[in-house]
């Protein structure tokens, strides 16, 4: 099972809603990720403080309500998107 | 050129220059755009800069000269014709090159009544016209080239210098405006044509340390077929991404750029701008984001 | 030695006697901040003066040079950490650890030499056998040949001590892969195996660089042998910087580096090294080390004419070290640096090549009209 947790230490975010501008300053790479990203992005680093722990990817899905197999698979591919960015850090 | 040569003092912009040359064209230049310019011997100076002849043949056969910064030669000698805007590309390479106490920004940036705009903008998009001509109707100009952010502050400082105008942006600025006062038009040149014109006296008297909170960003379009003159709002995500592609130190600043450019864009509204090269319209359009 | 104390010798001034800048004028300090600039020491001024609790005395209107040069050397300082980051990831499957030389020899030893010290290449030894093994993998890795033609190739493979540079595709950086320190066909002929004998690990993890005797003679090596001189104050402080933390930090020091300097072949080198660094940075060599580099020294008629090269080559390329012969005082080393590097009947041809590019490049360059900087 896979746990979720903040990310990089490198990163910074800067939210300009819709859209978040993510910047890597190891990598010195400047990312700009649209609208889906920095809703779910808030409500998962919201939880993860709330929470003072990594998030497992059920409950995730149950934060999200995801109950069909689509809206769980959407759920997996913000977070790759996320994790390979460096917002989020996946843990085994 | 001159037989021997002479050393001025001036201020460009906001930084104290120590030119030497003998190329008459240069001194009249700055006679003719720096009017107000010149410094006493005992002010300190930020930059040291040579324009000089190339030696050799060079002299003799299509004279060329270069320029040189602090002893160093930063680009490819230039023919003789060219020496005043080789002075100014110069001015803009020391400052873009050096000054990291800013983010510097590739755009034309301008300042009315405490708020400023900022126009970046490929060659072509009709910014340098529009810099030109916003400042022939009130407005200061910060910089025709180069926006200065201070990286604490997220507020911009000025660096007003000589306007730089190409092609037929020269006919037009001076068929918008009479009595404006410009450089010999210099052709040939990698850019074209080349002239520059003398900023409007608000421009250049002004405290150096005022600083402004930009308010708008706007990247004009121009198009002389363009139907619509109109400005559009864009996000500030996208803003962000294209003023990051046009810092000339983004990479250097690295987080501090990111930062100061989240402090811009915390107090800015951003713009799309379409026109067909009306610049009255162009004008009032851009007044319009305001 | 100093031989004014006015503000035209501001920068040596304040590398030999720090301390002088308590007593400088704001136009001292302007002369210094030209001088900075010409020498690209502006970042190594500032950390000497920081070092030395000196920094209050700066003007606050220059305050913004050094402030604005220690950002670009931050930069850089992280820029190349990332590169040696990738550069050790990428050889790592093939077990290749490579030993940095020069600038960034500098920063993963954390020496005094490494404090505002901008360059452009990162440079890494690779014993010769493993080369091939360490080109390849690298090319797979995300570096790019420098696009160099077939003479280049030949003069950098066959001739050189470096195959042709590699660029990262990722971060634009380009790598130098050397399997000596002097190249193949020189008069100077380094055994390369000795090196390897002393190579030592860096501060930065998995990184390795040559004995301090070893990366001293390197950088001797280069400068006093070298072809360019736009950059040869500051690789002359980079000595000066080693010669002085090296010998704190072993007694043993002196000995250590003329005996390996004789192993290499390179007395002459060293010779000029302690020559130079003591008449021009004051750096203090003991009368012993002197006495035994001697014999080493060039032919007493020679002396006065390398004396009268390198003094103006070495001192600072700014308007006040200058005078009428630095261009051909630059150009008679050029052609020394040659007949060092090659036999008579390579260098000629090479040399004649040479002139042909340098004559296209100006035509295309005139017919172009294209200024170095893009920053119009």
């Amino acid at each position: 099972m896979q746990h979720w947790t903040k990310g990089d230490v490198n990163i910074c975010v800067y939210e300009c809603e819709p859209e978040m501008v993510v910047y890597d300053s190891y990598l010195k790479k400047t990312h700009l990720l649209p609208s889906p990203y920095l809703d779910f992005y808030s409500r998962l680093v919201k939880c993860i403080k709330e929470n003072s722990s990594p998030l497992t990817t059920d409950e995730i899905f149950e934060l999200e309500g995801c109950n069909t197999t689509e809206s769980k698979e959407k759920t997996v591919n913000l977070l790759k998107s996320l994790s390979d960015i460096g917002l989020i850090t996946s843990l085994k | 050129m001159l037989r021997k040569s002479k050393k001025i003092n001036f201020r460009a912009g906001r930084f104290n220059i120590n030119l030497t040359t003998c190329v008459s064209s240069v001194l009249k230049g700055i006679d003719l755009l720096y009017p107000h310019s010149k410094i006493s011997q005992k002010e300190i100076i930020d930059f040291h800069i040579n324009i000089k002849p190339v030696p050799g043949i060079r002299h003799y056969i299509k004279p060329q000269v270069e320029f040189v910064f602090n002893s160093i030669i930063p680009f490819h000698p230039l023919p003789i014709d060219q020496a005043f805007p080789l002075l100014e590309w110069g001015l803009n390479w020391c400052v873009s090159t050096h000054c990291h106490q800013f983010l510097i920004i590739h755009a034309a940036i301008l300042e009315k009544n405490g708020s400023a705009i900022v126009m970046p903008g490929l060659p072509g998009s009709g910014k340098s016209t529009l810099c030109a001509a916003l400042s022939l109707r009130g407005w200061r100009i910060f910089s025709d080239e180069l926006t200065l952010i201070d990286t604490t502050t997220g507020l911009a400082y000025p660096n007003p210098r000589p306007v730089s105008l190409k092609n037929q942006s020269i006919d037009i600025i001076k068929s918008f405006e009479k009595n404006v006062v410009f450089s010999e038009t210099v052709h040939d040149t990698l850019k074209g044509s080349v002239a520059h014109m003398l900023p409007n006296k608000q421009s250049t008297n002004f405290y150096y340390e005022q600083s402004s909170e930009i308010k708008s960003v706007i990247f004009p379009k121009y198009d002389r077929e363009a139907t619509n003159n109109e400005v559009n709002p864009i996000s500030k995500g996208s803003t962000f991404l294209k003023l990051a592609e046009n810092s000339f130190n983004y990479e250097v600043l690295g987080k501090e750029g990111f930062t100061t450019l989240s402090k811009v864009l915390d107090n800015a509204k951003c713009y799309e701008m379409h026109y067909d090269g009306c610049l009255e319209k162009g004008i009032e359009l851009v007044e319009s984001t305001l | 030695m100093i031989r004014k104390l006015d503000h035209s010798e501001a920068i040596k001034q304040l590398l030999i006697c720090p301390w002088l800048v308590s007593t400088w004028s704001e136009k001292h300090w302007e002369s210094l901040i030209s001088q900075c600039y010409a020498t690209s020491l502006m970042a190594r001024v500032n950390w000497v003066l920081k070092k030395n609790n000196l920094t209050h005395h700066i003007p606050q209107t220059l305050a913004w040079h050094f402030a604005a040069a220690n950002k670009a050397y931050d930069a850089h300082l992280h820029d190349v950490n990332r590169e040696i980051d990738c550069i050790n990831k990428a050889l790592a499957p093939i077990d290749i650890k490579p030993v940095y030389l020069k600038g960034a020899a500098y920063i993963v030893t954390e020496e005094n030499a490494s404090h505002g010290r901008i360059f452009s290449d990162i440079d890494i030894y690779v014993p010769k056998n493993k080369i091939n093994a360490c080109e390849q993998i690298l090319l797979w890795s995300g570096w790019v040949g420098s696009n160099k033609d077939d003479y280049d190739e030949k003069y950098y493979r066959e001739w050189m001590h470096e195959i042709p540079p590699l660029i990262n595709i990722e971060t634009g950086a380009t790598l130098d892969i050397h399997h000596n320190l002097s190249p193949v066909i020189s008069r100077i002929k380094i055994n390369a195996n000795i090196l390897e004998k002393q190579i030592e690990p860096g501060k930065k993890a998995n990184t390795y660089v040559l004995s301090p005797e070893d990366r001293l003679l390197h950088s001797a090596i280069h400068l006093l042998t070298g072809e360019e001189f736009y950059k040869s104050f500051r690789d002359l402080t980079d000595l000066d910087f080693m010669l002085r933390e090296y010998s704190n930090k072993d007694k043993e020091f002196w000995e250590k580096l003329i005996s390996r300097a004789r192993e290499m072949g390179v007395g002459r080198v060293l010779y000029y090294c302690f020559r130079y660094c003591s008449r021009i940075l004051h750096t203090p060599i003991p009368a012993s080390s002197f006495a035994a580099i001697k014999e080493s020294g060039p032919h007493r008629l020679l002396l006065p004419i390398m004396d009268s090269l390198f003094y103006r080559t070495l001192n600072p390329s700014h308007t006040s070290f200058k005078d009428n012969l630095y261009g051909v005082s630059c150009f008679c080393l050029f052609l020394r640096s040659h007949w060092l590097k090659m036999p008579l009947k390579i260098l000629i041809p090479h040399l004649l090549k040479k002139a042909l590019i340098t004559l296209e490049n100006d035509k295309e360059a005139k017919d172009e009209t294209t200024p170095l900087s893009n920053n119009q």
